[in-house]
């Protein structure tokens, strides 16, 4: 620091009188006009680019409990989503001396004790003959992701605390941040699992790439799509009830015996009943169509129907809920 | 022309026990609820009595190019009202315009990761304040320049020291350049120094036309910065208008302070050492000036008054008088006993004792005023060193002076001697 500098600049800033004011008035407290209009603030984005005349017009009133979250104040605010999701991505590996390496370990440790441990009679057998740690690895990769966006989103906003209570921005963005780093986790795991392919195919085994590989990232998406509209619901009600801190992984540790798919044959274990029970599960249905997509495989088009349709009622729920309390999140987290 | 900000009728209530007791609702507790009245309205809608209004019916307007200040006490509703317009959350009942775009400063470096260096945490709080990457990129260089962290900008934020932390969080703050500047004493903080450098700066942002909204517990920043001034007291507008005018009203009601002439009483329970033999129940204190409403100034008159009770016949040597700043250092110890007179006694009962420091030499703030009643070096009755805050102001007709560069508690006169 030096003292020159700031003395200059402090002694500019002192010889300038002590700022020119207009007037201010002060309306006397007429009787309260009821909280009128229920609407969310109604920011008129299109007055402010245009017309620069016009300053933009934000009007704060207290809102309706029921109704969506604001897509489009989220798509302006895209920017700091991508901030957020690079903050996590870039904290997350500091300090490590694997780095991005454990977004792979974790799913690879899985598919080598399944592939060791496992016995033939349970062990899935995947049409074509897939070699069997492919098909696990290719489960787990997803179900890791699955399990960590959840965890991580149903956990944000609490844990983002400090930001809530004191700046706003629109809150959806920090569950959709949470999901949106594990996207980055399963995109290098997606390497790993082309390099695996590779070997197995350099290796002789029966390995193909089919046009279906190009659902893959829409499998993805629609994976993420569950796991934001389930975290967002479990991050707004950790905010009030911070029961779900201790629910969370008892339900993820759980979710993972109801998507046996992964690592064992369903038929083996379940009947044409629990067949049926498992295709409730959104999870299920996106996995065993995401295998399919990468190992060339035909697709299971009704599991994937129900999940898609369970996924989306799942996201409605999901931004209703947040939407109706995130607007006290600041006053109860 | 319509104004910068008007704020219409607004309330804000508080479900006790919500916010501050720390008590979560626990999921038991809403599960019985529900259980209990399934189809009643939700206790949040409810009006119970375990809910306190923070802010109520509160209107004001203020017009582009003002600098605002917000005052009053602590649990006033400063924070709430900047936390309704920063829009951080929501009014219970009234409604706010804004015209502009609005950058709110509830504190300095929201958002900070420890783990990132400077530079990113540069565009991290950037963004979080609302700048797009292309504005923090343009200016990206300035707020390098204004924190003086060149060197370190690649560093992890966590090995910064407290200072470099929040010269960074303030640089990145200084550069926004919203048309509406909401600021909760974020410019006290750091040292007097970086204080002065912040208070520079947002009179320049004043001076570019901006409006800003501004809450100080420090009524010499008020002064400075702002031309016009909003008293808020128990979620209530209770004066608004020119600064010097709302700041002596807000004076005049002592807030929370020990008020000139009126005495504190709630000394029984403040801790205090000594055997207690006699005790001091009031104290007040007064300058006996009417310009400064009562309060001291700086170079003026301090009178204290003091009730002790006497539990049974007592002497003493010393009676003293402590002023501290706000860091507790003690600043003034004022000791009778430098006059080496016989020790006075007191009977059992209550008796007054008065002294006066003729010149107070201390620069306008606040302090903490002690009291101290001894018969040394053998024994101290009762030391209590903390009665109440005093805000010390500067000198009648002097309040327009330029103010010494560097913070220093002492008031001490200079003149040329060549």
């Amino acid at each position: 620091m030096t003292p020159e500098k700031q003395i200059s600049g402090l002694s500019r800033a002192r010889n300038e009188e002590p700022i020119q004011v207009a007037t201010m008035s002060l309306t006397p407290t007429s009787p309260a006009t009821a909280p009128t209009a229920l609407d969310l603030e109604k920011s008129d984005s299109s007055n402010t680019t245009e017309k620069s005349n016009e300053p933009r017009l934000t009007i704060i009133e207290p809102r309706s409990s029921w109704g969506f979250v604001d897509v489009k104040e989220i798509w302006r605010y895209r920017e700091l989503l991508g901030f957020l999701i690079w903050r996590d991505v870039k904290v997350r590996y500091k300090q490590t001396v694997l780095g991005a390496a454990w977004a792979i370990l974790q799913p690879l440790a899985t598919m080598l004790v399944f592939t060791l441990f496992l016995g033939d009679a349970v062990r899935a057998k995947a049409p074509g003959a897939v070699p069997y740690p492919l098909f696990v690895f290719s489960g787990m990769l997803l179900w890791t992701s699955f399990a960590n966006a959840l965890t991580g989103a149903s956990h944000s906003v609490v844990a983002s605390q400090q930001m809530v209570t004191k700046v706003y921005f629109p809150r959806m963005l920090i569950p959709l941040g949470a999901v949106g780093t594990v996207v980055v986790d399963l995109a290098v795991g997606s390497v790993m699992l082309f390099l695996l392919m590779l070997g197995y195919a350099l290796a002789g085994y029966p390995v193909s790439i089919g046009w279906g590989l190009l659902a893959a990232p829409f499998l993805v998406l629609a994976l993420g799509m569950v796991a934001t509209g389930l975290g967002t619901l479990l991050s707004a009600l950790t905010v009030s009830y911070r029961d779900f801190r201790h629910v969370v992984p008892f339900v993820v540790q759980l979710w993972l015996f109801a998507t046996p798919s992964i690592f064992v044959q369903e038929m083996v274990m379940f009947g044409p009943r629990g067949q049926m029970a498992l295709r409730l599960n959104p999870v299920h249905g996106l996995i065993v169509n995401f295998r399919a997509a990468v190992l060339n495989q035909p697709m299971d088009l009704t599991a994937l129907a129900t999940a898609l349709l369970i996924g989306l009622l799942l996201l409605l729920i999901g931004c209703v809920y947040f939407h109706r309390v995130e607007r006290d999140f600041a006053d109860i987290i | 022309m319509r104004p910068a900000i008007r704020v219409e009728n607004v309330s804000k209530r508080f479900r006790l026990g919500v916010r501050g007791s720390g008590s979560y609702r626990t999921l038991r507790e809403s599960l019985m609820n529900l259980l209990r009245r399934p189809w009643g309205r939700s206790a949040r809608t409810a009006t119970d009595d375990s809910s306190i209004w923070a802010l109520k019916n509160v209107s004001a307007e203020i017009w582009s190019g003002q600098v605002v200040g917000l005052i009053g006490r602590n649990g006033a509703g400063k924070s709430t009202l900047l936390k309704i317009l920063s829009r951080v959350t929501e009014p219970t009942e009234g409604r706010v315009e804004l015209r502009g775009r609005v950058g709110s400063l509830l504190e300095v470096g929201t958002g900070f990761h420890l783990e990132l260096t400077g530079r990113e945490n540069i565009y991290l709080n950037g963004s979080i304040l609302g700048m797009s990457r292309r504005e923090i990129q343009r200016r990206f260089d300035d707020i390098v320049a204004f924190s003086e962290l060149e060197k370190f900008i690649d560093t992890p934020v966590k090995r910064y020291s407290s200072g470099m932390y929040v010269r960074l969080a303030f640089a990145v703050a200084a550069h926004l350049e919203p048309e509406i500047l909401i600021i909760d004493e974020v410019l006290a903080v750091g040292d007097a120094s970086f204080q002065n450098k912040c208070i520079g700066k947002t009179l320049e942002v004043a001076q570019s036309g901006r409006t800003i909204l501004l809450v100080s517990h420090q009524m010499d920043v008020v002064r400075r910065l702002c031309g016009r001034a909003i008293l808020l007291k128990q979620g209530e507008v209770a004066a608004a208008g020119d600064t010097n005018e709302v700041i002596n009203q807000y004076l005049a009601e002592g807030a929370g302070r020990v008020l000139p002439g009126v005495p504190v009483e709630t000394l029984r329970i403040t801790p205090r050492g000594g055997n207690l033999e006699a005790v001091f129940v009031q104290v007040s204190c007064t300058s006996l000036d009417e310009r400064t409403s009562g309060h001291p100034y700086t170079g003026g008159p301090l009178h204290v008054t003091a009730t002790v009770e006497a539990r049974r016949a007592i002497r003493f040597n010393s009676f003293c008088l402590q002023i501290f700043d706000r860091q507790r250092t003690r600043l003034i110890a004022a000791d009778t006993i430098v006059h080496q007179a016989p020790p006075r006694s007191l009977t059992p009962g209550t008796h007054q004792l008065r002294a006066v420091l003729p010149a107070l030499p201390l620069r306008p703030g606040i302090y903490v005023l002690g009291v101290c009643l001894a018969q040394r070096p053998m024994t101290v009755f009762d030391n209590c060193e903390t009665v109440g805050e005093i805000e010390v102001l500067p000198a009648p007709g002097r309040d327009n002076e330029p103010k010494p560069y560097f913070d220093g508690p002492v008031a001490c006169d200079i003149q040329w001697t060549d």
